[in-house]
C-alpha cells in the first residue's frame, strides 16, 4: 500500500514538474511571435482494484497541448493578407502622390514661365536676348518632363525589385515550411501521442509571415502535414515539396514581369495581382496605376510638343524661313516604332509603327492587334472595344469606330496568323521630349501672310488665313507669283454670297462682278456656311487656305467687300508668336476640353484621390486585423501574470507531492520498526 | 476576456506610434499654414485649387502684357501730341503766308521753316521705342519707315502690320500703328477725288466729290479720270478716261450738285466756258504730301502764272493742312481710347485678381484656430497615451512573488 502511495507521490512530483516546465516554457516564450501558450493535460491514472475497492493511484500528464483555436488563427491570417495589400497599396501609392504633386508643380511654373516668354517675343519679335530666354525655358520644361518620366521610370525598376525580393521570400519560406513538415512526419510516427507544439508554432509563424505577402490558405492532414495553398489556389507546399516562385521578364514589354511557379518537373506562370497579400499590391501599383499615370505624362508632352510644333510650323523665323520644331517630333521614325512593341513568340516578322494624325483624341488606353489570319483586329484593352481594322497589305489602318487619333501603318515584312502586338500610342514622348531647335532666331514668331480690310466695307463678313502648310512658299505665291490676292465677296442673290480671288496687281484690275474672267479662284456659299479657298487652288498643291466667314454682303455688284492678302513678314511681326502664346489656353487634349495645366491638375487629382482611398481602406485593414489579432491572443496569448499565478500553484503542487514521498517513506520506516 | 501580454504591449505601441504621426502631421499643416499640401489631402479641392491657381497665374500674364501695352501706348500718344504741335505751328504759318504783302525773301523764309516742320514731322514718324525698333514701322521694324526722296517726296517703306499681345481672356490690344494708318491715310477733304485745273480763268474749286452710291459706281465700265469741260454759255460735259459721255451736255448752275456713275460733285465759283478739270481718284492724301504742297507753294512766291489757280490751291492746301492736323488729333484720341480700354482691364483683373485669391485662401489655408485645437488635442491623446503606458507597465504579479 505504502508502495502505491510512494508511486502516487512520484507520478504527482513528474506531473507537477512537467506543469512547472510548461509553464517555465510559456513565462520564457512571452515575447516569441507567434507562440500559442501550451497546457499540460493532467488526466487521473487508472485506479487499482485492492481490498474491494478501486484505489486511484496517481496522475499522469496525458498530453502537453497548445492552445489554439484554428478559427480565429485563420481569420488573423486572413487579415494579415488583408493588411499587407492595402498597407503597401498606401504608402506606394502616397509615394506617387508626392511624386506627382512636386513634379506636376515645378512642370506648371515651366509651363507658365515659357508662355510668358512667349508673350515678350510677341511684344518685341526682334530681340536675340528675349528669343534666347524662350529657348532656355523650353529646355526647362521639356527637362521637367523628362525628369518626372524619369522618376516613375524608378518607381517601377524599384517595385520589380521589391517583387522579386517578395517572390524569393516566399520561396525560402516555401522550402522551411516542407522542411517542418518532413520534421513533423518523423516526428508524428515516432511519437505515439504528444504533439510537436512547438514546430507547429514554428510553422503557424511562417505561415503568418507568407500571409503578408500573399493570401494563404492551409489544409493539414492526417499525419498533421500542411499542404499550402497562395492566391487562388496555387499549391506552394504539397506535402514535403516546396514549389519556388521566380520572376520572369514580360513579353514584349521586359518592364512588365510574370511570376512562373516553379515545380521540380514544371514551372506555370501565375497571375501576381491575384495572389493578394502585399505582392498583389505591387502588381496593382505597377500594373495599373503607374502606368495610367506615366501614360497620362505622355500624353501631355506629347500634346505640348504637337501644338508648339504646329505653331512653328506655321510661321516663319527671323531669316524668313519656315519654324522648325521647337521639341522633338512626335512623330520621328524612332517614336512611331517604339509606340508598337512586338512579342518574341510572333511567327512573323511584321515591322509597323503608329503615327499620330490628332493629338485631341489620342487617348491613355493601351491596345492589341492581333492578325486572325485574315484581318488585323484590334482591342482596346482598357474598355474592351473591338475593331476589325482590314486585311494587311493595305499600309495604313485608321481606326474609325471609335477613332482614336492615330493610325497603324505597316512598315515591312507581313503577319504570321494569331500574331500580336501591343500598341501604345503616347509610349516614349516623355522621355524623348527635348528642344530640337538650337538657333534663337528660327522661333517663328512672325506670320507669312496678313489680311488688309477695306475701309470701305460696309457688312460684318471676315476673312482669315488658316490651315498654313507651307508659309515661304505661301509668301512666295502671295508676293512673287502674284502682287498681293485681292478678294471680293458680295450677296450676289438672296442668301447666296460670291466671291472671287484675284491678283491684285495694279495694272491689271478685276473685272466687274459677276464676270469671273481671269479669277484664281471663285464659287459661292450659303449664308450661315463659310467658304474654304485653296491656295494655289487646283492643279497646284495648296500651301493654305483662305476662309470667307460671316455675312460679307457688300453693296452690290460694283461695291462688293474688298479684302486683300499680302505678304505680312517683318522683323517686327510677332503674330505667329501671339497665336502660339494663345496655346496656353487653349484647350488640347481629350477632345480639346483640357488645357495643359488642366490635364497636370486633373492627373494629380486622380493621384491623390487614390492615395486618400488608399489611405482609408489602409486603416480600416488595420482596425480589422488588431481586432482578429486580439481575438487570437484572447485565446493564444501567453498572460505573464497568468503564469505567474500557475508557478505558485504547480509549485505547491511539487512541494504537497514531495511530501507524499517523505510521508511514503515515513510510512515504511514505520511499517519497518513496527516488524523489528 | 483574456488579454495576453504579447497583446497588450502590441496594442500601446500601436496607439502611441498612432498618436505621434497625428502630431506629425498637424504639425506639418500648421507650419505651413495650408490645409492642402499634396493632392491626397483633398482630392476633390485640389482641382477647384489648381482651378484658382491658373487664373491668378493667367491674371499675372494679363498684367505683364498689359504694362508692355501701356508703355507703347504712351510713347504713341506723346509722338501723336507732338505731331500735332507740328501742325498747329505749320498752318499757322501757311496762314501768315496768305498775306499780299509778303515779299519773294518772306514768302522763300516761311517756306524754309515749313520745310523745317517737314523734318520735325519726320523724325516723330521715325521715332524708336526702347527696343530699337520703329514704332510706326507696321511689321519692318528694323527698317527707317520714311525717308526723304531726291524729288523731296517722302515715301513709306514700312507695312501695315500691327502687333497684339492678350490682355485679357478674349480681349486683344494693339501695341503699335503702322505708318500707313497715322501718317499716308489722311482722309481726302473734297472725298473721293481731287481735282487737276487744266484751264481756270474762274477761279473755280471743287467743293466735294464723292461716290455716294457704290452700288452704281462703275470704274470698270466707266473708268476715271473724269474730265469736266465748261462750255458756252453754261454747259457742262463730263467724259470718262475712254472720252465716252458719262454726264451729257446740260446748263450748269452754279452751286449745284452734278451726278453721274454714282458720283456727286460740288463745284463752287461761276465758271466759264474754256474750263476744265479733270478729277483723278484719291480716297487718302499722305501728310507729307500736304506739307511739300504747302511748301512748294510758298517757295512760287509773288509771281504765280495763273492768280486765281494759286488762290484755289491755297484754299484746297489749307482745308487739307485742317484735316490733316484733325487725322493727328484723331490718331492721338485713337491711342488715349486704348489707353483707356488698357487701364479699364487693368482694374478689372485687379478685382478679378482679389476675387480669386480669396477663394484660394478659403480653400487652401489652414482654420488655424481649429488646426491648433487638434493639435492640442492631438498632444494631450500622445502624453496620455505614454503615461498610461508608464502605468500600467508596472502592473505585474512578479512584482510580488
Amino acid at each position: 500500500m505504502s508502495v502505491s502511495l510512494y508511486n502516487t507521490g512520484v507520478s504527482g512530483l513528474l506531473a507537477a514538474q512537467q506543469q512547472l516546465a510548461t509553464t517555465g516554457h510559456n513565462i520564457a516564450n512571452v515575447n516569441t511571435e507567434g507562440f500559442n501558450r501550451q497546457r499540460a493535460e493532467q488526466n487521473s491514472s487508472v485506479g487499482l482494484y485492492s481490498g474491494g475497492n478501486f484505489v486511484g493511484s496517481g496522475t499522469y500528464v496525458q498530453d502537453i497541448t497548445r492552445i489554439y483555436n484554428q478559427f480565429t488563427y485563420k481569420e488573423q491570417l486572413h487579415n494579415q493578407s488583408n493588411l499587407g495589400n492595402a498597407d503597401t497599396l498606401h504608402k506606394d501609392l502616397d509615394q506617387l502622390n508626392e511624386i506627382m504633386s512636386f513634379s506636376g508643380k515645378a512642370i506648371n511654373n515651366s509651363i507658365d514661365k515659357f508662355y510668358q516668354t512667349m508673350n515678350g517675343i510677341a511684344d518685341n519679335p526682334s530681340d536675340l536676348g528675349l528669343r534666347s530666354i524662350v529657348l532656355n525655358q523650353a529646355g526647362v520644361l521639356a527637362s521637367d518632363f523628362r525628369s518626372l518620366n524619369d522618376n516613375i521610370e524608378q518607381l517601377e525598376k524599384s517595385t520589380n525589385g521589391e517583387i522579386l525580393q517578395m517572390a524569393d521570400k516566399i520561396s525560402q519560406i516555401a522550402e522551411e515550411l516542407a522542411k517542418i513538415n518532413e520534421n513533423i512526419l518523423q516526428e508524428k510516427s515516432e511519437t505515439i501521442n504528444g504533439q510537436p507544439n512547438d514546430l507547429l508554432d514554428k510553422r503557424d509563424r511562417l505561415v503568418s509571415e507568407l500571409g503578408e505577402l500573399t493570401s494563404v490558405n492551409t489544409i493539414v492532414d492526417d499525419h498533421g502535414v500542411m499542404t499550402v495553398m497562395i492566391g487562388s489556389g496555387a499549391t506552394l507546399v504539397a506535402g514535403i515539396t516546396p514549389l519556388s516562385v521566380s520572376v520572369n521578364a514580360g513579353d514584349p514589354d521586359p518592364r512588365k514581369i510574370e511570376l512562373i511557379l516553379k515545380s521540380p518537373n514544371s514551372s506555370v506562370a501565375i497571375n501576381g495581382s491575384t495572389l493578394g497579400g502585399a505582392i498583389a499590391a505591387k502588381f496593382e501599383f505597377k500594373d495599373e496605376h503607374l502606368p495610367q499615370l506615366r501614360r497620362e505624362v505622355d500624353r501631355m508632352a506629347m500634346a505640348i510638343s504637337q501644338t508648339l510644333n504646329q505653331s512653328q510650323s506655321e510661321g516663319l523665323d527671323l531669316n524668313a524661313l519656315q519654324g522648325l520644331n521647337l521639341f522633338t517630333d512626335i512623330n520621328s521614325p524612332t517614336l512611331q516604332a517604339s509606340r508598337v512593341l512586338v512579342p518574341s513568340n510572333n511567327a512573323g516578322n511584321l515591322a509597323s509603327s503608329i503615327n499620330i494624325t490628332d493629338i485631341t483624341k489620342v487617348p491613355t488606353d493601351e491596345f492589341e492587334i492581333r492578325f486572325d489570319g485574315t484581318d488585323y483586329i484590334m482591342t482596346n484593352m482598357n474598355d474592351g472595344n473591338v475593331q476589325n481594322l482590314g486585311a494587311p497589305g493595305s499600309g495604313t489602318y485608321t481606326p474609325s469606330n471609335p477613332a482614336y487619333g492615330f493610325e497603324f501603318q505597316e512598315l515591312s515584312g507581313a503577319p504570321s496568323p494569331d500574331d500580336s502586338f501591343i500598341i501604345r500610342p503616347t509610349e516614349n514622348s516623355a522621355s524623348f521630349m527635348d528642344v530640337t531647335l538650337t538657333d534663337s532666331k528660327g522661333i517663328a514668331a512672325s506670320t507669312a501672310l496678313s489680311v488688309d480690310v477695306s475701309a470701305k466695307n460696309v457688312s460684318d463678313g471676315q476673312i482669315n488665313i488658316i490651315n498654313v502648310t507651307d508659309p515661304v512658299a505661301a509668301r512666295n505665291y502671295v508676293n512673287t507669283t502674284n502682287k498681293g490676292l485681292s478678294v471680293d465677296v458680295y450677296e450676289s442673290a438672296a442668301g447666296v454670297f460670291s466671291y472671287r480671288v484675284y491678283d491684285a496687281d495694279p495694272l491689271s484690275p478685276p473685272p466687274t462682278p459677276p464676270s469671273v474672267v481671269g479669277a484664281i479662284a471663285s464659287g459661292t456659299f450659303l449664308s450661315g456656311n463659310s467658304a474654304t479657298i485653296d491656295m494655289p487652288p487646283s492643279p497646284g498643291t495648296a500651301v493654305f487656305q483662305i476662309e470667307i466667314t460671316g455675312q460679307p454682303k457688300g453693296q452690290g455688284a460694283l461695291a462688293p467687300e474688298k479684302f486683300t492678302i499680302g505678304d505680312a513678314f517683318g522683323s517686327g511681326n510677332g503674330r505667329n508668336a501671339t497665336l502660339m502664346a494663345l496655346t496656353q489656353e487653349k484647350g488640347v487634349v481629350n477632345g480639346g476640353s483640357e488645357t495643359f495645366s488642366q490635364s497636370l491638375a486633373i492627373s494629380a487629382s486622380d493621384v491623390g484621390g487614390k492615395a486618400s482611398t488608399a489611405e482609408l481602406v489602409s486603416d480600416t485593414a488595420e482596425a480589422l486585423y488588431t481586432q482578429a489579432y486580439n481575438r487570437n491572443q484572447e485565446i493564444s496569448g501567453v498572460n505573464l501574470d497568468e503564469e505567474a499565478a500557475n508557478l505558485m500553484r504547480f509549485q505547491q503542487a511539487y512541494q504537497a507531492s514531495s511530501r507524499i514521498i517523505s510521508i511514503a517513506n515515513t510510512i515504511f520506516d514505520t511499517l519497518l520498526q513496527a516488524s523489528r | 476576456m483574456r488579454v495576453s501580454t504579447a497583446q497588450f504591449y502590441f496594442q500601446n505601441s500601436q496607439q502611441l506610434t498612432n498618436k505621434q504621426s497625428d502630431v506629425n502631421e498637424q504639425a506639418n499643416y500648421i507650419t505651413s499654414g495650408k490645409r492642402i499640401l499634396t493632392a491626397k489631402d483633398d482630392a476633390v479641392s485640389y482641382g477647384t485649387l489648381a482651378g484658382y491657381k491658373n487664373e491668378l497665374l493667367n491674371i499675372e500674364k494679363y498684367q505683364r502684357n498689359i504694362t508692355q501695352a501701356q508703355n507703347r501706348t504712351s510713347l504713341q500718344d506723346t509722338s501723336f501730341q507732338n505731331a500735332e504741335g507740328v501742325m498747329q505751328k505749320l498752318k499757322q504759318l501757311f496762314v501768315q503766308a496768305n498775306n499780299g504783302s509778303l515779299s519773294d525773301v518772306d514768302l522763300k523764309a516761311l517756306a524754309k521753316l515749313g520745310d523745317n516742320s517737314q523734318q520735325e514731322l519726320l523724325n516723330i514718324a521715325n521715332t524708336k521705342d526702347e527696343t530699337g525698333g520703329y514704332i510706326f514701322a507696321g511689321y519692318q521694324t528694323d527698317k527707317k519707315p520714311f525717308a526723304l526722296q531726291p524729288d523731296n517726296s517722302i515715301k513709306y517703306f514700312g507695312d501695315n502690320g500691327a502687333r497684339e499681345v492678350q490682355i485679357a481672356k478674349n480681349v486683344m490690344v494693339e501695341l503699335n500703328q503702322s505708318g500707313e494708318a497715322a501718317f499716308e491715310k489722311v482722309s481726302n477733304e473734297t472725298g473721293d477725288f481731287s481735282a487737276n485745273y487744266i484751264t481756270n480763268t474762274s477761279g473755280l474749286s471743287l467743293t466735294s466729290a464723292r461716290i455716294s452710291t457704290p452700288s452704281a459706281y462703275d470704274s470698270v465700265g466707266f473708268p476715271p479720270d473724269y474730265t469736266f469741260t465748261f462750255s458756252a454759255p453754261s454747259d457742262l460735259t463730263v467724259t470718262d478716261g475712254n472720252s465716252a459721255v458719262v454726264y451729257p451736255t446740260t446748263t450748269f448752275t452754279p452751286g449745284q450738285t452734278v451726278a453721274f456713275n454714282g458720283i456727286e460733285v460740288q463745284i463752287s465759283g461761276n465758271p466759264l466756258p474754256g474750263d476744265q478739270l479733270k478729277l483723278t481718284p484719291e480716297e487718302n492724301i499722305s501728310i507729307f504730301d500736304t506739307i511739300q504742297s504747302a511748301i512748294d507753294w510758298m517757295n512760287t512766291g509773288t509771281s504765280a502764272p495763273n492768280k486765281e489757280q494759286h488762290q484755289v490751291d491755297y484754299q484746297a492746301i489749307l482745308d487739307q493742312l485742317e484735316n490733316a492736323l484733325n487725322h493727328m488729333t484723331s490718331r492721338q484720341t485713337d491711342a488715349g481710347i486704348r489707353g483707356k480700354l488698357i487701364e479699364n482691364q487693368k482694374s478689372n483683373h485687379l478685382d478679378a485678381e482679389l476675387v480669386y485669391s480669396k477663394g484660394k485662401s478659403n480653400v487652401e489655408d489652414l482654420d488655424f484656430a481649429k488646426a491648433i485645437a487638434n493639435f492640442e488635442q492631438s498632444q494631450v491623446a500622445l502624453q496620455a497615451a505614454q503615461q498610461t503606458f508608464v502605468q500600467i507597465k508596472d502592473l505585474s504579479l512578479f512584482n510580488y512573488i
